[in-house]
């Protein structure tokens, strides 16, 4: 009896085949012949009547793995068999992750004279480590990003709960009304100050809950009006012109509250931090580069000094100049509120000239 | 009974004023220094500190320096690089403490490391602390 096992066209060999999804492979560079074993004609979906040759052998790859082909294939013939894994081409051209393995074809010399395999579609696995490969990227960001923010939460409440600390220590000992008095007055503004951290808290926290609402239409016009009838007072009373260009990108799928607040911050900033000899002027445009719709806020400013602060501007309660109502968290906010869309923000800047935002949306 | 105070002038450089005024505070019912001068950001204090020093020795330099990291304008890293290069063209004895909130480990140890800071303290500081830092300093 015939071992079943060492004949190609026997039952065990093509369900193994089958089951496993490999196909097998061989170049005879001698004879200057290719074949390709029937599972392996149906997983590349070769038609009856194609003949394999070697010059055709690399079309069943994708062009970025060319190089890495010809690497293995020419090692294999100097003796080194080979393990890879590769993204192949079906004969209709659709892409697959494939387990390629190479072993040197020798003659009845012993002579190296080819190259023959097998080569298996690993395609679902493939897709499964890529997506998984994401999330674990996506949760080392977000966990980054939830360890930074811990940071902040406890920087912030610390500060307020060690001035109440010493607040209370120092009431123990207090010898007039009037010492008592002021000490409450602290208490109070402490407690207001507290307060006011946890709603800057809560705004952070609300932009990530807020990104899973859904995108609508937001006209960028539209935006622009409500800020500028909000801001309605400090405008007329800045002198603040605003000049806007739309045409190129009218609008873009957003959350409409994003875009407002980034509006609303950008603005602001640019009046509050105006250059002292001149009234704001601001410019505002859309336009289309690269795949990606673009905002931008250009402004003739104070400005800001990057060479010193470019790692901080968009830090939370950093500020730069000296103004009481420097609060440090709009910025902070609005690139939280672009990161959590996938977008990034970015600026220039030239002391007493003035500072351009840039927005890349998606 | 109050002790007579052996530091003649102090030096505050934090932009949180509950905090500041609250150590004002302590430092005058504590006798722990004579005179205290007071200053919201790193600029503000570095520009005192130069024109002190061109004065120098007619007026008395701050022997302790408390100083606070997240500040606007110029923060208290800034003002270390620029205080450290004052110190090196300057001859002052000044005890120099980090006072901040941050917890921060790489921010604690960057700070300790630093050759001309002698000490980190995190908020809040007790007021036996405040007491012992300026011992601390009065005898160096």
């Amino acid at each position: 009896m015939k071992n079943p096992l060492t004949h190609f066209d026997n039952f065990y060999y093509q369900e193994i085949a089958k089951m496993t999804a490999a196909g097998g492979w061989g170049i005879n560079f001698v004879k200057k012949e290719s074949y390709i074993d029937p599972e392996g004609r149906r997983i590349l979906n070769i038609p009856d009547s194609f003949v394999p040759k070697p010059k055709s052998a690399l079309d069943f790859y994708v062009e970025e793995h060319h190089e890495k082909v010809l690497e293995l294939i020419n090692s294999c013939r100097s003796g080194k068999p080979f393990t890879a894994y590769l993204k192949m081409l079906t004969y209709d051209k659709k892409e697959f992750w494939a387990r390629a393995i190479g072993k040197p074809l020798y003659d009845h010399e012993k002579n190296i004279v080819g190259v023959h395999g097998v080569f298996q579609d690993i395609t679902s696995e493939k897709l499964k480590e890529l997506s998984l490969e994401n999330s674990l990227h996506l949760i080392e960001i977000q966990n980054s990003k939830l360890l930074n923010f811990a940071h902040i939460v406890s920087h912030n409440l610390r500060s307020h709960s060690s001035n109440l600390q010493l607040t209370l220590e120092l009431m123990n000992s207090v010898s007039s009304e009037e010492e008592r008095k002021e000490f409450m007055e602290s208490l109070d503004s402490i407690s207001k100050s507290l307060n006011d951290t946890i709603v800057h808290l809560n705004e952070i926290v609300n932009v990530q809950s807020k990104a899973d609402e859904e995108k609508l239409p937001v006209h960028f016009e539209e935006i622009l009006q409500q800020v500028k009838n909000s801001l309605n007072q400090v405008i007329l009373k800045t002198k603040t012109e605003i000049y806007s260009d739309f045409s190129l990108v009218p609008s873009i799928k957003y959350i409409p509250a994003y875009m407002e607040s980034i509006f609303l911050n950008l603005i602001t900033n640019s009046i509050k931090y105006k250059h002292p000899d001149r009234p704001p002027k601001i410019e505002i445009s859309t336009y289309f580069k690269n795949g990606s719709d673009y905002l931008e806020f250009k402004d003739n400013g104070i400005g800001i000094d990057l060479e010193l602060y470019k790692d901080k501007v968009f830090t939370m309660y950093q500020t730069f100049h000296k103004r009481e109502d420097s609060v440090g968290i709009g910025l902070f906010l609005i690139k939280n509120q672009v990161e959590a869309l996938h977008g990034k923000i970015s600026l220039e800047s030239t002391v007493n000239k003035g500072t351009t935002f840039t927005i890349q949306f998606n | 009974m109050k002790t007579h105070p052996q530091i003649k002038l102090s030096c505050i450089i934090d932009d949180d004023i509950i905090y500041v005024n609250l150590v004002k505070k302590i430092i005058r019912n504590k006798n722990l220094s004579e005179k205290l001068v007071i200053f919201r950001n790193g600029e503000e204090a570095l520009m005192y500190f130069k024109s002190n020093l061109n004065n120098f020795p007619t007026t008395s330099f701050p022997e302790i320096v408390l100083l606070d990291l997240n500040m606007p304008v110029m923060d208290g890293w800034e003002f270390l690089k620029k205080f450290r290069k004052l110190k090196n063209n300057n001859d002052f004895s000044t005890s120099l403490f980090v006072v901040s909130s941050s917890i921060d480990p790489y921010e604690i140890n960057k700070a300790k490391s630093d050759s001309i800071v002698t000490d980190y303290l995190i908020k809040p500081v007790k007021m036996d602390a405040f007491e012992k830092l300026f011992r601390i300093a009065a005898s160096s």
